[in-house]
């Protein structure tokens, strides 16, 4: 039996016909679709249907980039005011024990400037689980824990620490 | 002869009842001139705008050709009207969806596939219904070459049922509906390579069924 071609089979294809309904059926239809369509509430463009991928994707990095500088300074702020607080009283010990002898300023300070900048960066949930963080007591607990040589290598430190202090 | 006529009219009682011939509502909305000179973007922001009559007008314009593509996917009368109304009900409730980058027919074809294939896939008829069934008609010029055309007509509703979704859609909307490749790939949301593949297998299959 010979192959049916494209060609005849799309004939036959196209010779099975639809029955043409009734001439009544298509406005019964219209009628159909118009009281479904009365039930439904009207539709109406949104306001970001007009917005294109371009506007988009902009709107969204503009949106981003805020919320990282905003996460970034939230997370700067308690390290920075340390820091600050720190250095404040580092003068104010300074300025006592040296009476009227000034401090070179710490923001002038390249090592301590790349300090802050390291310490801004590390969480501080994250440097507590990782031990670094100083609770109340903790030193007292520090050198109660120490050797008797290490205590008295201690005292030897800040004795001389505290003569150079003088000094200046 | 005239008096008497006129004594009879006179004499006629009157029906407390009038009889008001009234056009339905679709088909006077369809008929308003100011619509009907509305283009299809036009149309569409009218129906976006509150005016509900103009959808009415656009039914009038696509349901024949939403009722044949709903027909060749079912294969009967009942069924292809229900999945008519379903599509155009679709189509007005995704109506701000349309944004005019294809021709709102496109779009309605659109529609009316995805909404085929859905019925089809969820509800496969066991049996094929009665009236889609091959009968002899004794007034036919040809009673025994009727019935051959309509068991042939059977076996290609079989044949093409039997196609995976794809190449059932392809079919149709290309030897039926005349519906070029570009036109079928933005139909079916597939590039013009696949409606070709698609086409070319669903060819092949329908020889194996048919022969």
């Amino acid at each position: 039996m010979k192959p049916l071609s494209d060609e005849d089979l799309i004939a036959r294809l196209r010779a099975e016909e639809v029955p043409e309904p009734s001439p009544l059926f298509w406005e019964h239809l219209s009628q159909r679709v118009h009281d479904a369509v009365a039930a439904e509430p009207i539709p109406s463009r949104r306001w970001f249907i007009g917005l294109n991928a371009v506007w988009a994707g902009g709107a969204v990095a503009a949106i981003a980039v805020v919320l990282i500088g905003v996460s970034l300074s939230v997370r700067r702020q308690p390290v920075d005011t340390t820091s600050a607080g720190s250095a404040a009283m580092t003068q104010t010990v300074a300025t006592d024990a040296g009476a009227g002898v000034s401090l070179p300023a710490l923001d002038d300070d390249v090592s301590f400037a790349v300090m802050e900048e390291l310490a801004s960066e590390i969480d501080f949930e994250e440097a507590g689980a990782a031990g670094l963080m100083v609770s109340p007591g903790a030193a007292e607990d520090a050198v109660t824990g120490m050797s008797g040589e290490d205590q008295r290598a201690l005292v030897e430190l800040l004795q001389e620490e505290i003569k150079n202090s003088k000094s200046l | 002869m005239a008096t008497n006529f006129s004594r009879v009219l006179s004499n006629t009682v009157r029906p407390d009842w009038t009889l008001k011939v009234v056009q339905p509502k679709a088909e006077a909305a369809a008929s308003d001139p100011a619509l009907a000179e509305l283009d299809e973007g036009q149309l569409v922001a009218a129906c976006l705008a509150g005016r509900r009559e103009a959808f009415d007008l656009i039914v009038e314009r696509h349901r024949r050709s939403v009722y044949l593509l709903c027909y060749r996917f079912v294969g009967n009368h009942e069924d292809a009207s229900d999945l008519s109304q379903d599509v155009f009900v679709r189509a007005y409730k995704g109506l701000q969806r349309f944004r005019g980058q294809s021709s709102l027919g496109t779009w309605i074809y659109r529609i009316g596939v995805n909404v085929c294939l859905n019925r089809v896939s969820a509800k496969r008829p066991a049996t094929e219904p009665i009236d889609a069934r091959p009968h002899l008609d004794q007034h036919a010029v040809d009673p025994a070459a009727e019935l051959l055309k309509g068991e042939r007509a059977s076996q290609v509703r079989e044949a093409i049922s039997q196609l995976p979704r794809k190449q059932r859609a392809t079919v149709i909307l290309r030897v039926y509906h005349e519906l070029s490749h570009e036109e079928i790939a933005g139909i079916l949301g597939s590039s013009v390579g696949a409606v070709k593949a698609n086409f070319f297998h669903a060819l092949a299959n329908l020889k194996r069924l048919l022969k």
